[in-house]
């Protein structure tokens, strides 16, 4: 019953999802973007306790970690425009950034907390003797070796990001699965469609790996 | 360094609370005065892009029977149109939170969609109907469904019509976002069930061994809906005096002639 | 001249005193060092100094700087510590940064140095601990001895008015003990004020102008190094050094 794989819609299709590369990689790199900063200010928040915004920070984590991104996507897209109508000029490529940004910064919290409070203790304490501020010492000596140890676990997390990105399309966004899904309509071949398209994400997770690889070892030059 | 970090932590709470508020008060000021959608600017039109020969993606680009008559519309109305196109289940939503000025895809005329939704004059009739696999022969009309599992693509009207005939619950009914003649094909399903004309032209294109089950049940009206609002319902009266000035030149008719070789546009 | 004064400084743990009410005068220019039996306080004396440790009550002046414990804020505690410098039993080099780094990263960032001059100074430093040839390595690639040397010169070149030491050699391999003991005798020459907590008996019988021996949270002694070595008053003073030499 099924017809055989269409190796020349396969090919025809690499340059139709080739071209809507930009759109996945944009949303990619700015919800990353949003991610880490708010990740890292929230990871600071609570490894300082800062009393008020630590309990704050304790309840974005759990509200972004507990709920499914679907559910954050929709409710900030088609959701929150009926209380405030402002919203209705968010485009669907920026409410899946902000969705993005936001539900993965409370994962990357996490990791980077973990990852500054596994720093010796000392680190700290010799950056203070020495003069510096709190948040110097944060930023020059803590957060760079925090880094290093971070890297793994954020790299999981910017490839969980990315591959989220295909979640855009029930918005409406023309990313690389809405292309994919499109064509796999009109043209059913679902198999040549989806596989495809597994094989371009697979393809930027390789690149994205080798990357880490590289950013390995140049934190690690020092250990 | 704490302090100041603290700070700016707290400034941003607190902008984004008064944006919050004050967005909350001019939201009653704005749904009347500027709120307008498209005042004499472009017309988003939300369509699915995926609901062969309605609207559908081929090459990467998108065209069908309703991309059609929006272009014509455009000419009309001389307005620029932009095709957003989003998942079917999604639609609704984008109108509501008017990202789209109107939905062409197809959409039936139902009581519930009234009390909510202007519509524009029709501009397809059509029916509901049964599709199962060519190997199926058990099954020609919504009674022979009972204890069987059908397909319907979610968000539609379909799901509605089988809930209501259907009363005790006989009927398994999964819901999709694309791909249900696969699903028949592949026999996970028994049967699904969309509009006679989409059926059809999907047996025919997608070569998969289907066929419709018995006649289409339940006459189908199709119109473009609008919100409520003042804007959005003089879009409407535009929108309403082009297409019927289609239907009387006849350029409705051919488009429908182009796409299904028969005229769907007259009841 | 008193260039540190200890006023009546208290400090526990949960519920258990390691300071109880501490009174220290040094004057500039002298070799403190601090004797004790481990849980004595001594290291929590230091790290008192300095705010590594935050004191509930007492009054902390060095040079210029003054803190009232009691009410310190960020701003005085910051201004004190740069009046100290501090060497740590762990070394506690900056893991991400080289050996000259280690000591310009101060220099630099908080005293505002250019990074020319900053470099200058930070050469000159490692030739006096005698690692000139290490600068570009990283702390992972040192012997303890060469960290903690290290260690010291990122000390010496904040050029603050009061260094003090914690435990500088415990950690330390016995064959390593010797060079940094060494470093540390050059200092005293050089009339540095020094606090050292220390357990090197020897060394500290050369280099100090003043042992002082605490136990419970308290001074119980204090005096020149023939006073205190060989002639102690106190018997918790007689039991330690029994101890220990």
């Amino acid at each position: 019953m099924m017809n055989s794989f269409d190796f020349d819609f396969a090919a025809g299709l690499l340059p139709q999802l080739i071209s809507a590369l930009p759109a996945t990689l944009g949303m990619t790199a700015l919800a990353t973007l949003l991610a880490l900063t708010l990740g890292m200010l929230l990871a600071v928040v609570q490894v300082t306790r800062i009393r008020g915004l630590n309990q704050l920070a304790d309840i974005y984590i759990s509200f972004f970690r507990g709920t499914p991104l679907l559910v954050q996507l929709f409710l900030l897209y088609y959701g929150l425009p009926q209380v405030f109508p402002e919203l209705t000029t968010v485009t669907a490529f920026q409410a899946v950034i902000l969705g993005l940004g936001l539900h993965f910064a409370a994962y990357m919290a996490e990791i980077i907390r973990a990852a500054i409070i596994s720093v010796d203790r000392s680190q700290m304490e010799a950056a203070l003797s020495v003069g510096m501020s709190y948040g110097t010492a944060m930023r020059r000596i803590v957060l760079p070796q925090a880094s290093r140890i971070a890297l793994p676990g954020l790299m999981n997390t910017f490839i969980d990001l990315l591959k989220s990105t295909s979640l855009a399309f029930t918005l409406g966004v023309a990313e690389v699965m809405s292309r994919a899904q499109q064509e796999a309509a009109s043209s059913f071949n679902f198999l040549e469609s989806y596989l495809v398209l597994a094989l371009v994400y697979w393809a930027l997770v390789v690149v994205m790996t080798w990357v880490q690889k590289l950013t390995e070892k140049r934190l690690g030059e020092a250990y | 360094m704490l302090r100041r970090m603290s700070r700016v932590a707290l400034s941003v709470v607190l902008a984004g609370a008064l944006a919050a508020c004050s967005q909350q008060e001019s939201s009653s000021a704005t749904a009347q005065t500027e709120n307008a959608p498209a005042a004499q600017e472009g017309v988003k039109v939300g369509m699915s892009g995926s609901y062969y020969p309605f609207t559908f993606v081929e090459q990467g680009e998108l065209q069908g029977f309703e991309v059609d008559i929006w272009n014509e519309l455009g000419k009309r109305l001389d307005r620029p149109v932009e095709f957003v196109t989003a998942p079917f289940s999604g639609l609704f939503g984008m109108l509501e939170s008017q990202r789209v000025d109107t939905i062409s895809n197809q959409i039936t005329v139902t009581e519930a969609r009234l009390e909510k939704y202007n519509f524009a004059t029709p501009y397809v009739y059509d029916g509901a109907q049964i599709t199962v696999n060519n190997q199926t022969m058990d099954i020609h009309s919504l009674e022979d469904l009972k204890g069987k599992t059908v397909a319907v693509n979610l968000g539609t009207n379909f799901e509605n019509l089988i809930r209501a005939f259907d009363s005790e619950g006989q009927i398994t009914v999964k819901t999709y976002d694309t791909g249900i003649e696969h699903e028949v094909a592949l026999g996970r399903v028994d049967a699904f069930i969309m509009d006679r004309l989409s059926a059809a032209e999907l047996v025919k294109k997608s070569g998969l061994p289907l066929k419709p089950a018995g006649q289409p049940f339940e006459v189908i009206t199709n119109a473009m809906p609008f919100l409520k609002t003042e804007d959005a319902d003089a879009l409407r009266i535009e929108v309403d005096a082009a297409l019927q000035a289609m239907r009387e030149d006849g350029t409705l008719a051919n488009i429908s002639q182009k796409w299904f070789g028969t005229d769907v546009t007259r009841n | 001249m008193a260039l540190l004064t200890i006023e009546n400084l208290h400090k526990s743990f949960a519920d258990q005193v390691v300071l109880d009410g501490i009174d220290l005068q040094v004057d500039e220019g002298e070799i403190v060092v601090v004797l004790g039996p481990s849980g004595s306080g001594k290291s929590t004396l230091l790290r008192c100094i300095n705010f590594l440790e935050q004191p509930e009550q007492g009054q902390i002046r060095v040079a210029s700087a003054s803190v009232d414990a009691a009410v310190a804020r960020n701003r005085d505690i910051q201004t004190l510590r740069r009046q100290t410098s501090f060497v740590f039993q762990n070394y506690a080099l900056f893991k991400n940064k080289t050996a000259l780094d280690n000591i310009t990263e101060a220099l630099t960032v908080v005293k505002g140095m250019s990074a020319k001059d900053a470099e200058e100074v930070g050469r000159k430093v490692l030739s006096s601990v005698g690692l000139a040839d290490r600068a570009d390595a990283w702390p992972s690639e040192l012997s303890g001895g060469q960290q903690q040397r290290i260690g010291i010169g990122r000390a010496m070149a904040l050029d603050a008015p009061l260094m003090l030491f914690d435990e500088p050699t415990s950690a330390l391999d016995p064959e390593k003990v010797h060079e940094v003991l060494e470093l540390m005798k050059v200092l005293a020459r050089q009339k540095r004020t020094m606090i050292v907590v220390t357990h090197e008996i020897p060394f500290a019988r050369e280099v100090a102008d003043r042992i002082i021996f605490m136990d419970g949270g308290k001074v119980i002694e204090q005096g020149t190094p023939e006073e205190v070595l060989d002639n102690p008053q106190d018997e918790r003073t007689r039991a330690f050094l029994r101890q220990v030499l």
